[in-house]
């Protein structure tokens, strides 16, 4: 009897559990794929919504070109691995004759406003081939000028095109924002040709 | 100078020198790896064959090191939370627990209630990616392609919720001092809570597709025995120890954040072979939905960070503090020594694969070539933990 | 507790840790001559290891054994104390063959040398790196004072009590000691 139980009904409870499995792949192989076969299709834009990619300015209300951003320099000493660098601006150049009157009046007692200079910054590169994305710059930014870009279909082929500058983003990103109707957002699809754009742009 | 004088002596490779030594007559030293789609990455297995036996074996690390330890002493502790993300791909959330918990530790800081609940869900879910990673990866060891398609369907869908408090799909490092970064939603709750039973329901799917196969029962049971005694003497913990019947779990020895607070189970297998430590990361699938299933029912609201969290240039008081979770292989600990200033004075990461992965020598002695790559597999072993 | 388990093993010092604060419950310093005899005690009561690592301070290396154990709760720390220019600690990887590589990896961070290790060769650094990459130069290093304080002593030899002016009186005159240094400190 054991002997039948061995070599007959077990075997017999073996091959079963295959054809047990093939029953679930043949199930499967008949239902629609779960792939995304891309470029031909793309995933939903919910999907990129909440992917953090590399950091962006974040526009003033005034004016879509110039940033929040006040060169405050938290983000780049704060940053762990060195991948930003703002330039502050110089106060603007006043002629001579200016300055003589401003400095007679000074010297009269009476209070002389200079122009200051303008807090945006005049520069904001960021590499992005150093960055760990962890966030610190945008936690620290006291006037919540920096989030995270939601751009997935990021490419380069030389580590140079990963360093970018923030502000010419910042303004291409505004012009195709005038050029459109505003309820619209740019889609993942033209950010990855902005991004082509760009590249092509360096080269040339 | 090198400090290894007698190096130009060495004919062949360095690393060999002492294994090479004790070759019996007859024997065949192979190399396996580190560029072996078995080994999981740069692994490298010098063994001793005869035939198709194993005699000795012996992994060389390094291939991957990083030096994570000395990164840490050079930067603040807001500055180290990312590498907590690199340290272990697959699992990289109870890094980032262990060694923010280490520094709330060492401070004294109390984290809020939701963040708590956060760190829970975010976790196990992690554990869950971790483990179908690794089922996939197994099988594919083993010669089956199907099962890891099935397992990136399930994956995938964690990913993309897991995208939400994370803002990454691979290298979390979403942990805070005092809290966590990012909230989750309710768009983030109500995919969880569609998930819950949909992988429910695939469960006995994997089961009728791989576990009961006969050839996968062939290939892992009754292979690759690791008795208690020698977990114990080479500190294995995790599925690997849990996988030779004993319920040691960190979640529950030595609890931490608020695992206390949830009922679930520590599913152990005496049968201590590869079958044993596959049926319990199958079974911690179960575990870790009943866990989220609880979290999610009671998740407060409230603030995720604490108040005045730790900036950039913090420092925390000085002493040592040692600090253990639970990671999807077991634990995973830091050591950190702080002097007091921005950054600390030792940081030590203790990786549960290191440990797991020293007891593959002894383990592996005797047996068939191929019964080591099942054995290798079941370990569990993500390389980038275990060089660091 | 633990007055028992060693019973017999010379110890320089024996504390009670203050597990909220460190993880750890047991603290026990040791010379490196009676290490083997204490380890080859954890062995007998089943405990099990976790990690061996070193800390760099102005006194030597601080070689550490982390060990755990899987039904009595708590963490338990061997710390042994070797100079810089001789840094020498026989090796426990006959009893505990997990140590064989953390071993080799301490080696490698700090140059430790494991007596009676069959197979001391780099395990994560190249072969031909001449440098340790965590000893640190003469002038970072610190004073143990300054990283760890001794918790609950229960028994202490005066070269180790040396080693912890402040902290030990404070800590035998009372258990808030400790915190309170840690307040004044920030």
């Amino acid at each position: 009897m054991n002997a039948i139980r061995k070599n007959v009904i077990q075997p017999i409870i073996d091959l079963w559990s295959l054809i047990v499995g093939l029953k679930v792949t043949g199930k499967y192989f008949c239902q629609r794929h779960v792939t995304v076969h891309y470029p031909r299709k793309i995933i939903p834009a919910e999907l990129t919504d909440t992917f953090a990619g590399h950091i962006e300015l974040i526009p003033s209300a005034k004016d879509p070109t110039i940033p929040k951003c006040i060169s405050c320099m938290m983000c780049a000493t704060n940053c762990p691995s060195n991948c930003i660098k703002v330039l502050k601006q110089k106060a603007p150049k006043v002629s001579p004759e200016q300055e003589k009157e401003w400095a007679e009046a000074e010297a009269r007692g009476e209070k002389v406003k200079r122009p200051k200079a303008p807090k945006n910054p005049a520069k904001f590169s960021y590499d992005y081939s150093l960055c760990s994305l962890c966030g610190t710059c945008i936690e620290n930014c006291p006037v919540s000028s920096l989030r995270f870009s939601h751009d997935i279909y990021i490419v380069a082929t030389d580590r140079k095109e990963l360093t970018m500058d923030l502000l010419a983003r910042l303004a291409r990103q505004a012009e195709a924002q005038a050029g459109k109707p505003a309820d619209r957002a740019p889609g993942v699809l033209e950010q990855a040709a902005e991004a082509g754009q760009e590249a092509s742009a360096k080269e040339a | 100078m090198t400090r290894y004088p007698n190096m130009e002596q060495v004919t062949g490779d360095f690393y060999t020198q002492n294994f090479e030594k004790g070759a019996r007559e007859g024997s065949l030293i192979l190399n396996m790896g580190p560029q072996h789609p078995s080994t999981h990455g740069v692994l490298r297995i010098i063994l001793e064959l005869d035939g198709e036996y194993i005699l000795r074996c012996d992994p060389v690390l390094g291939y991957l090191h990083r030096m994570h330890e000395k990164m840490g002493e050079s930067k603040t502790y807001r500055g180290f939370i990312p590498n907590m993300g690199r340290v272990d791909y697959g699992c990289p959330l109870p890094w980032n627990w262990a060694f923010v918990g280490a520094v709330e530790k060492l401070a004294g800081i109390e984290v809020p209630e939701r963040a708590e609940y956060i760190r829970v869900i975010t976790t196990e879910m992690n554990r869950i990616t971790s483990h179908l990673l690794w089922w996939g990866a197994y099988i594919l060891d083993l010669g089956a392609f199907t099962p890891i398609m099935y397992a990136f369907d399930e994956r995938e869908w964690l990913l993309d919720l897991l995208q939400t408090p994370t803002g990454s799909r691979l290298t979390y490092s979403s942990f805070r001092v005092g809290g966590v970064g990012h909230d989750i939603d309710d768009k983030f709750i109500e995919g969880l809570k569609a998930f819950i039973p949909y992988f429910r329901s695939r469960l006995p799917m994997y089961k009728d597709l791989v576990t009961d196969n006969i050839i996968l029962r062939k290939r892992v049971e009754d292979i690759g025995p690791m008795p208690l005694d020698m977990c114990r003497r080479y500190g294995a913990t995790g599925p690997v120890i849990r996988g030779s019947g004993l319920a040691y779990d960190i979640r529950r020895a030595e609890p931490y954040g608020i695992y206390d607070r949830f009922d679930f189970e520590i599913p152990t297998q005496d049968t201590c072979c590869c079958m044993g430590r596959y049926k319990v990361r199958l079974a911690e699938f179960e575990q870790s939905l009943r866990i989220l299933e609880q979290a999610v029912d009671q998740i407060p609201d409230g603030p995720i960070i604490m108040d005045k969290a730790p900036k950039p240039s913090w420092k925390p008081p000085k002493g040592e503090v040692y600090f253990a979770v639970e990671g999807a292989r077991g634990k995973t600990s830091v050591y950190l020594v702080s002097d007091g200033t921005k950054s600390p004075y030792r940081v030590k990461l203790r990786a549960p694969g290191f440990s797991n992965l020293s007891l593959f020598a002894e383990a592996a002695q005797g047996t068939l070539l191929a019964d080591a790559v099942a054995i290798l597999g079941s370990l569990d072993l993500i390389i980038p933990e275990i060089d660091r | 507790m633990m007055d028992k388990l060693f019973a017999g093993v010379r110890i320089r010092c024996l504390e009670k840790a203050d597990y909220d604060k460190t993880g750890q419950k047991w603290s026990v310093f040791l010379a490196p001559n009676t290490l083997l005899k204490a380890v080859a005690r954890l062995n007998d009561d089943g405990w099990f290891l976790e990690d061996v690592c070193a800390v760099d301070s102005v006194e030597g290396f601080l070689v550490l054994y982390h060990f755990d154990h899987w039904q009595k709760s708590g963490r338990l720390s061997l710390k042994v104390l070797v100079p810089h220019d001789d840094p020498r600690v026989p090796s426990i990887s006959g009893m505990y063959q997990g140590a064989l590589w953390h071993e080799r990896e301490t080696h490698d961070f700090h140059g430790i040398v494991f007596e009676g290790h069959p197979n001391l060769i780099p395990l994560l650094l190249p072969a031909e790196a001449d440098f340790h990459p965590l000893v640190k130069d003469a002038k970072s290093r610190l004073p143990l004072k300054d990283l760890m304080v001794l918790g609950e002593v229960v028994s202490c030899e005066e070269s180790i009590q040396a080693l912890f002016p402040e902290e030990a009186e404070e800590a035998a005159a009372e258990q808030g000691g400790e915190e309170a240094e840690a307040e004044a400190e920030s």
